[in-house]
Formats: C-alpha cells, sequence, structure tokens
C-alpha cells in the first residue's frame, strides 16, 4: 500500500512542483524586466568611493615614497631627484598588472595626495601600457627650474639668472604657491571621524594610452590664468563638480607639461 | 507531390521523368529551405526564451533588432570553422554520424500536412513512417560517440542509446490512442476527423494523459531537458558531440531542433486539431491559413519545450529509464485499454 | 589515448568488463575550480577516486611571510574570494588577538553585518551553480540578480565589488554612509521575497529532489573524523555552529539566531539535499542577523584610534603565536600566527574548511554515478582558491 502511495504520490509531486516551477520561469519570462546592462552601451553607476585608478596630485608629492612601501604587491615605483624641497620628477608608476587595487597606498600619504578614482575601463592589448605613468610633468616646471638655478647660483656666487618677461617669480616647492587655490578643502578617505563615502577624486587630464600627451584638459574655465578659482569648499562628500572645476583651475594656472 | 508532378508535366510541359525528377527537387529543396530558416529561428526563439526567464536580454546586437540575425551569423561561423577530424577517430564512422542523425528525423518531415493540400506524400502509414525515421538518429549518435574516440563521448552516445531507444516505447505506445479513436495512421485523416468531431483532447480524458505521456516521451526522444543527459553540459562537457566542430556540429544541433519541431507538429496534429479551429472552417480557405495555424500551434509547443527545458534540473539515467518504463508505459497501455474500451461503448466527454 | 578495442569472451565465463578510468579534469563546467578527479569507473558507477589539488596554487602563506599583517589582508580576500570578507575578519581577528587590541563597537557590528551580507552572497553562488550542476541554467541568474544587490550595497562603504578590503585588524577600513543600513534592510525585505521562489523553483522540485536525496550520504561519524565543518557538517546532524558556540565577534552573543542543522527530510540525514537545505536556511538566518546588528549599530569609531598607526608603519607584534578561527561560508576558516617580533609573521598557517570538505570526496564518491558524483562535489561547496591557497 506504501508503495502505491509512493507511486501515485511521486507523479503528483513530479506535476504539480514542475508547474509551479515554469509559474516562476513563466512570470519571469512574462513580466520581469531583465536586470542586465547593456555594457558598454550603458553602464552601471560606480559609487564616488570606487577603488579604481589612481591620480596624484603632483604638485603635493614629496616623494616620501610611502606610498610604495604599503603596497602589499610593490607596484609603485617612484623617481626623483631632490634640489632642496623642490623635485625635479623622474617617475612616479603603478604596474596595473600587479595593482590589487587595495587602496593600501592611500593612507600613508602624509600629504593626501594621490587618490583612487572612479575609473575601472583599462583594458588593453598591450602589455606595456599597463604600466601607467601617474605624472602630469617630468622634470622640472619652469618656475622650479629657475629656483633651481637660482639657488645654485647662489651657491656658486653668481648673480641670479633674469625672470623671462611677464612671469612673476614664485616660491616652488610642494608647500607654496602649487597648493591648490585657497578654500578648495579635499577630503581625505582616511581623516578621522569622516562620515559619508569618502572617495577619490574624479579624474584630471591623464596620458592617452599610447603614451602620447593627452589633450588639454576639457573646461578649463577661460579665466585659467586668474588664480582665484570658484571658492567652493568642498563639503565632504559634497558638490563635486565644484571640487572638480576648482582642482581642474588650480591644475591649469599653475601651468602643467615639461619645462 | 502528385500536384506538383502534374504541375511540372501538364502546365509546363515537361517530360514525364523529368517533371519527376524536377518534383522531387523542388520537394526536398523546399524541406530543406523551410527547416534551416526554422532552425535558425527556433535557435533564435531559444536564446531569447532562454533569456528572457533567466531576467537578461539574450542575442541583441547581431542584425540590430534583439538580434534576429544573430543564428545566421552562427551558421557562417561554423561553415568557416576549421574541419577537426580527430586522427584516432574512425573516419568513416565519424564522418557519416552526423549525417544520419539528421537525415532521419529530416526525412520524416515528408508524410507531415502542412495544410490542405500542401503534403509530399500521403502516405497512409504516415505516422508510422514518421516515428520509425526518427528512430534512425539513435544509430547516428552511437556512431558519433563511438567513433569520437572520446570516453566522454562514449558516455554520452552509451546514454543516449539507453535513453531513446526506451522512451520510443511510450511514446508509441501513446500514439496508439489517437489511431484507436481516429481508425488511421494517415496524418490527413487526423485534421479531417477532428475537424468533423472536434479536438482529440477534448474527447476523452485518457486521450490527454497519452497526449502528456507522448510530450515528455518526444522530450525524451529530443534529448531535451530535463532528459538532456547525452548532452548534459556539467558532467559530460559535452556529452557524445564532443569531439565535434563546425558545420558537423551543426548538423546536431539542426536534428535537435527539427526532432522538436516534428514532435511538437505530431501533438499539435494528433491531439490539438492540426490545422483546424473549432470555430473556423479552415479548409475550406486557402491553404496558407491552415499553415498558419498549425506552424502556431507547432510553435506553441515547441515554446513550452523550451521552458520545460530552462525550468527542469536534469534526471539522472537511472531516473530516465525508471521513468520510462515504470510510468510512463504503464499509464500508456492504461490509456490504450481505456480508450479502446471507450471507443467500444461509444463513450466520449464532448458530445459530437 | 589508444582507442577502446573490443574484447573477446576467453576461458571466463562472464564477459570482461573494463574498468573505465575518467578524468573530471580541471577543466570541467561542475568541479567548482580547477579541481581535478581521477575516477575508475564500472561503467556509470564511481569505484574509485582520488582528489588532485593545487591547480590554483599562489603561495598565499609564503607570502605571509614576507608582507606585513595589514599587507596580507588583501591575500586573505583571495583564498575564498566568494566569501572575502569572512576571510579577513578570521585574520584581522588573529592578529588582533596577537595585539590585545579589540575593535571599538561599531566596527564589530559592521563586521557582523558585512560578514553577513557575504555569507548570503557566497550561499547564493552554492545555490546558483548547484542548480547548473543538475542541470536547472536559470536559479543561477536569480541568484546573482540578489548577489548583485549585495555587491553594490558592499561596494559603497569598501570600494570593491568583491575583493573588499574592509574588514582590518581593528576595525573596518571606512565608515557607512548615512542611507546604508536603511539601504540593506530594503535589501533584507526584497530577499525574503525572492528565497521563498527559490524554494519553489528548485528545493521542493521533484526532479532537484530526486537527484539529490539519498545522495552522497555522509554519516555524523565520518563527517566529524574527516574534520567537515560548516554546512557540511550540520547537513549530517551535528549542531556546530563557531558563531553560535565560540562566538569570535561578541555581538553574536546578543544575537537571535538558529542554526540550521540536516533532518534527513526527503532522504537520509547527511545526504545532499540537507546540505542543500541547510545552506538555504543559512541565508535565511543570516537575514535574521542583519536585521537586529542594523538595528543595533552604536555610533564611533569604526577603527580602532591606536591601530591607524599601522597604514603608515608596519605593526610588531611581540612574540607569539595566535589560533583563531571563525565561521566561514563554507566552514570554519582558522588563522595561525607564528610571530617573532618582527614585522611579518614567521608562519601564517590557513586551516581552509573547503581543502578539510574535500577530503571527504574520495569517501564519498565510490558507489555513486557520475551524475551523482557531481551533486556531491557541488554539494560540500568548495572553492578551489581556498583548498589550494
Amino acid at each position: 500500500m506504501g508503495g502505491i502511495r509512493e507511486y501515485f504520490g511521486n507523479i503528483s509531486d513530479a506535476l504539480v512542483t514542475t508547474v509551479k516551477g515554469m509559474a516562476i520561469t513563466g512570470r519571469h519570462f512574462t513580466s520581469e524586466p531583465p536586470i542586465t546592462v547593456q555594457y558598454p552601451r550603458d553602464r552601471l553607476a560606480v559609487p564616488p568611493s570606487y577603488r579604481g585608478v589612481h591620480i596624484l596630485e603632483q604638485q603635493k608629492c614629496i616623494d616620501c615614497k610611502l606610498c610604495a612601501k604599503a603596497c602589499p604587491v610593490d607596484c609603485i615605483e617612484i623617481e626623483a631627484v631632490h634640489h632642496g624641497r623642490i623635485l625635479e620628477w623622474q617617475k612616479f608608476t603603478i604596474d596595473y598588472k600587479k595593482c590589487i587595487f587595495c587602496e593600501f597606498c592611500i593612507p600613508p600619504c602624509p600629504k593626501d595626495c594621490i587618490h583612487m578614482t572612479a575609473e575601472y575601463e583599462m583594458a588593453t592589448a598591450v602589455n606595456d601600457t599597463m604600466i601607467e605613468d601617474l605624472l602630469t610633468w617630468t622634470g622640472l616646471r619652469a618656475n622650479d627650474r629657475r629656483e633651481v638655478e637660482a639657488g645654485e647660483a647662489k651657491k656658486a656666487g653668481k648673480p641670479a639668472p633674469p625672470a623671462p618677461e611677464g612671469v612673476t617669480p614664485q616660491p616652488g616647492g610642494p608647500a607654496g604657491g602649487n597648493a591648490a587655490p585657497s578654500g578648495v578643502v579635499v577630503t581625505s578617505a582616511y581623516a578621522p571621524g569622516s562620515p559619508g563615502a569618502p572617495g577619490g577624486l574624479p579624474r584630471g587630464p591623464r596620458k592617452a594610452r599610447d603614451g602620447s600627451a593627452s589633450p588639454a584638459a576639457p573646461a578649463a574655465p577661460a579665466s585659467a590664468a586668474a588664480p582665484a578659482a570658484p571658492a567652493a569648499p568642498a563639503a565632504p562628500g559634497g558638490d563635486l563638480a565644484a571640487r572638480v572645476a576648482a582642482i581642474k583651475a588650480g591644475l591649469a594656472s599653475k601651468g602643467k607639461g615639461p619645462s | 507531390m502528385e500536384a506538383l508532378i502534374g504541375f511540372f508535366g501538364d502546365k509546363l510541359h515537361v517530360s514525364g521523368t523529368l517533371a519527376l525528377s524536377l518534383a522531387y527537387a523542388t520537394c526536398i529543396g523546399s524541406l530543406l529551405g523551410f527547416v534551416t530558416v526554422y532552425a535558425m529561428f527556433a535557435i533564435w526563439m531559444e536564446r531569447k526564451v532562454a533569456a528572457h526567464m533567466q531576467v537578461r536580454y539574450g542575442p541583441m546586437e547581431t542584425g540590430g533588432w534583439h538580434g534576429w540575425s544573430q543564428s545566421i551569423a552562427d551558421a557562417v561561423k561554423l561553415l568557416f570553422k576549421e574541419d577537426l577530424l580527430p586522427r584516432d577517430a574512425n573516419q568513416v564512422l565519424f564522418w557519416i554520424a552526423p549525417a544520419i542523425v539528421f537525415c532521419g528525423v529530416f526525412a520524416g518531415l515528408v508524410a507531415v500536412p502542412f495544410a490542405v493540400g500542401v503534403q509530399i506524400a500521403d502516405v497512409h502509414l504516415g505516422l508510422f513512417l514518421i516515428l520509425s525515421l526518427a528512430a534512425v538518429e539513435v544509430v547516428g549518435v552511437i556512431m558519433a560517440g563511438w567513433a569520437s574516440n572520446s570516453k566522454y563521448a562514449l558516455f554520452g552516445a552509451v546514454r543516449e542509446a539507453a535513453q531513446v531507444v526506451s522512451y520510443e516505447v511510450p511514446a508509441a505506445v501513446a500514439l496508439l490512442v489517437p489511431v484507436l479513436v481516429v481508425g488511421s495512421f494517415r496524418l490527413g485523416d487526423f485534421n479531417a476527423w477532428q475537424e468533423e468531431h472536434g479536438w482529440l483532447v477534448f474527447h476523452n480524458p485518457f486521450v490527454v494523459v497519452s497526449a502528456l505521456i507522448f510530450f515528455i516521451a518526444s522530450l525524451a526522444g529530443c534529448k531535451r531537458a530535463p532528459f538532456d543527459l547525452p548532452e548534459a553540459e556539467s558532467e559530460l562537457v559535452s556529452g557524445f558531440h564532443t569531439e565535434y566542430s563546425g558545420m558537423r556540429f551543426s548538423f546536431f544541433f539542426l536534428e535537435e531542433y527539427v526532432s522538436m519541431f516534428v514532435s511538437s507538429l505530431l501533438v499539435a496534429t494528433l491531439f490539438f486539431g492540426g490545422w483546424t479551429l473549432p470555430f473556423l472552417n479552415v479548409s475550406a480557405m486557402p491553404a496558407p491559413v491552415g499553415l498558419v495555424v498549425l506552424l502556431a500551434k507547432t510553435f506553441f509547443f515547441i515554446f513550452v519545450q523550451m521552458w520545460l527545458r530552462w525550468t527542469l534540473p536534469r534526471l539522472r539515467v537511472d531516473q530516465v529509464m525508471a521513468m520510462g518504463f515504470k510510468y510512463l508505459l504503464p499509464w500508456g497501455f492504461v490509456c490504450v485499454v481505456a480508450t479502446a474500451v471507450f471507443e467500444a461503448q461509444g463513450w466520449r466527454w464532448l458530445p459530437v | 589515448m589508444e582507442a577502446l578495442e573490443l574484447y573477446t569472451v576467453d576461458e571466463r565465463d562472464d564477459l570482461y568488463t573494463e574498468e573505465l578510468k575518467l578524468n573530471l579534469g580541471p577543466q570541467h563546467p561542475s568541479t567548482h575550480g580547477v579541481l581535478r578527479v581521477e575516477l575508475k569507473m564500472d561503467g556509470e558507477i564511481i569505484t574509485a577516486s582520488r582528489c588532485d589539488i593545487g591547480y590554483l596554487h599562489r603561495c598565499a602563506e609564503k607570502i605571509g611571510e614576507n608582507v606585513s599583517y595589514l599587507q596580507f589582508t588583501p591575500y586573505t580576500d583571495r583564498m575564498d574570494y566568494l566569501a572575502a570578507c569572512n576571510n579577513e575578519l578570521a585574520w584581522s581577528l588573529a592578529v588582533e588577538k596577537l595585539l590585545g587590541v579589540e575593535a571599538p563597537e561599531r566596527a564589530q557590528w559592521l563586521r557582523v553585518i558585512v560578514c553577513e551580507l557575504n555569507r548570503i552572497a557566497s550561499h547564493l553562488i552554492a545555490f546558483g551553480t548547484y542548480g547548473i550542476d543538475m542541470g536547472a541554467n536559470t536559479p543561477f541568474f536569480y541568484a546573482f540578480r540578489e548577489r548583485e544587490a549585495v555587491m553594490a550595497l558592499l561596494e559603497r562603504p569598501s570600494g570593491a565589488r568583491m575583493l573588499y578590503n574592509y574588514v582590518r585588524p581593528g576595525g573596518v577600513a571606512h565608515d557607512i554612509d548615512e542611507s546604508w543600513l536603511s539601504d540593506v534592510l530594503a535589501f533584507c525585505g526584497e530577499f525574503e521575497k525572492r528565497w521563498a521562489e527559490y524554494n519553489q523553483l528548485l528545493t521542493t522540485n521533484r526532479i532537484f529532489i530526486g537527484r539529490t536525496a539519498n545522495v552522497g550520504v555522509l554519516p555524523r561519524d565520518m563527517a566529524l573524523a574527516w574534520g567537515c565543518t560548516g554546512p557540511v557538517l550540520r547537513g549530517s546532524g551535528v549542531k556546530w555552529d563557531l558563531r553560535r558556540d565560540v562566538p569570535y565577534l561578541w555581538p553574536y552573543d546578543e544575537i537571535e539566531f538558529d542554526v540550521p542543522v540536516g533532518e534527513g527530510t526527503h532522504g537520509t540525514l547527511g545526504d545532499c539535499w540537507d546540505r542543500y537545505w541547510v545552506r538555504m536556511r543559512e541565508m535565511m538566518e543570516s537575514i535574521r542577523i542583519i536585521r537586529q546588528a542594523c538595528a543595533r549599530v552604536p555610533s564611533g569609531d569604526f577603527m580602532d584610534k591606536a591601530m591607524v598607526r599601522m597604514y603608515k608603519s608596519p605593526l610588531k607584534p611581540g612574540k607569539g603565536e595566535v589560533y583563531m578561527r571563525c565561521e566561514n561560508p563554507r566552514g570554519e576558516l582558522g588563522f595561525y600566527i607564528v610571530s617573532d617580533g618582527g614585522t611579518s609573521p614567521l608562519r601564517c598557517r590557513a586551516r581552509g574548511p573547503s581543502f578539510c570538505n574535500l577530503s571527504v570526496l574520495d569517501a564519498l564518491l565510490p558507489g555513486c554515478m557520475i551524475a551523482d558524483g557531481v551533486a556531491v562535489i557541488g554539494s560540500l561547496d568548495i572553492v578551489l582558491g581556498e583548498v589550494d591557497r
């Protein structure tokens, strides 16, 4: 008797559970919209705290190499020649073949100048382009070169070389006139007690994939020469566009490109 | 077919043998064309149905609108693929296995009535012919598995042999039920009978059961889920067609979809009215109407087959055997006997 | 491979049946990673099996001897990559024990939420891939729909979608934003509906039950003897869960949750269905835990103030050794650290749950058919990253 009950139970079980399963798939077929996103036409929104490709605020960096030491996979290589406080930059590369995007390079920075952006599209067919150079300029910039030469001349007892016309000599060095315009507060992801979703800055101009210089930063305000960028205080986690404009204005007005 | 011969002979004033050959050529060519286009459409439909059941999109790029030409692109790709023949494979068997597998099922389409007067061969034993020709594919599958010289392929072939052969029996027994009611093996007669008396499925409760049995058995015969162990991807990589690539592989694929078409067509014709509709006198209308009705029903059942595939897990081989012999076959016999009794007594659900 | 030859019947009475050697090779859709299982088969039935592992060995433990304690945290992520936060938690707790520090309260509660979310994500993969192993390809996509929600939730505080690097020695990496907790609760509500759907689609399906019930029965004694932990052990009826029995995070003591065990509902106690059902119910228990934890997250620090120095200069615990174990989705993950006072461990050894659970495979497979073998491997829910490290 139990066998017969089991037999008919099997039949009804099979039919009932099949129909129930079909109800689920049928409902998904008719009424549930697809959840996939058709990349690369559409992209999923990525939070600003996303750990993506790095960006370096080169004018702030003091070549302490703490980020390179913090890296678990040793993918950061930094080289700079020190002229007193002025740095003659050789390279600051991150090997993205090795980088595990762990963000351990961000907190040790004493000047809070390395950040991770929300950029993740870096697929390439050429191995060498995976070694990304974060520098916006190499060598010395015009201001810095003059100051170095002035310093050397002073040491040698000769008069300083004259400044070219129309340019006001400004003190170089990381803490001097290369600082970001006043009023802009760059939030650090590791500032103690900072709430919200702290994160990297949207990226500024970067070198293009094939190593050629990228086109000039778009949307630099026409009054880039004027150092007074709109002083938008970057509230933690807020007003991203103002921060972008401020940083770009700051970078543009201090001059970039090789000297 | 006779009509075609007449057409060629009389209208175009072509001699007898030439008319015959031309008629053959036209029939086979049109059937091949239909099958190829159908297979491409069915593969696209399967991918789309699967995708939407899985809350995603499926093909979207090729050809623009929902990737309608994806199958064409796939077919072209398969044609251009390298023709791999494993060195240790049995060359002859490896070569002819896909052909046998495909031709068996394809040949069965000869006896199928697509609409009034649209039938290549009006065979008296049409149903029997289709079933027996469809059984030929087993030989091809076993050849494919053996000749591949691969253990995975052999596994798939042996499972396939066991499964398809055992499910032929309940399928045939279940098909005896409509044959009993209508009294003929000729497929055109089924349509005619159902036009007069209403759909067979409403005739008698045991016809419903036998329709279900035949549907399930034909799923096993097509190697569709939940009976797709011969090609169980998660266990045997690709089953009996592991070593096949390119156009040879696509023959197996075509065979699966043509099998689905034939079995859905049989379900539609034998149980659900064929090209007839209860409220419409389809026979009096021009042939395309009947064709559309029949194809609509067929594609509905193909959709149900796809629906089942993407819902259910796979049965294990001993469970497949158990289901075939312990559940489908006895109930098939019960249906036949009960229908015989019903027919003898003249009982029926509908008073027609 | 030589072609199979026909054997002629010689003086033996019955037909000679050749024993087939089959490789469930490293590349296989169902081995949950690069696992190779050598099988000796008699037809469809497996007579002997031997696991061959090591295809995903990446020298994690050796690397651990050369990097600092903080720097090893992302490496632990990558061991069991499906349950990254849980791995990090085990490592962080071990380091904290070595240092004698404790994470602040807020961090502890955040750790609970994040680890339970990760548990759900991990079990969703177990559920989805088990469906695929059985031939049901659709539940996998539904599972990934929910997993996407979890990954989006975890992406907000941590910044990554899978290898979170969020739980660190001393606390957690970043604080959550204001709406995160309410979003987590919204996810919980949504998930409960979907869980019911999963059961209707796969769990109660007669064919699925037919494939998993009475298959791969792991008796209680055998499970204990072979060192199985996690759902594999609980599926055999042993009510042992480190969160309940050895709470490694004190919030677990204050949260109410059940520990589901197998009951032999559809077949024998300790079969594949039991293990699968334990995982399904654990997902619901995790939702319960998350709900309670979300209500109790206090304000405060998310990282121990003294530990922040570890970002700038490596930690130097004193000499000693520590063993810390946590309940991962796959079982008990343990870290045994030996410190000689330097900035890197002298030895950091991981006791991987998948490694120990996998060892029972060689005892379970003989007697099964190959389809059952796939069911058994799937029910053990192994991740080769953890097996091989």
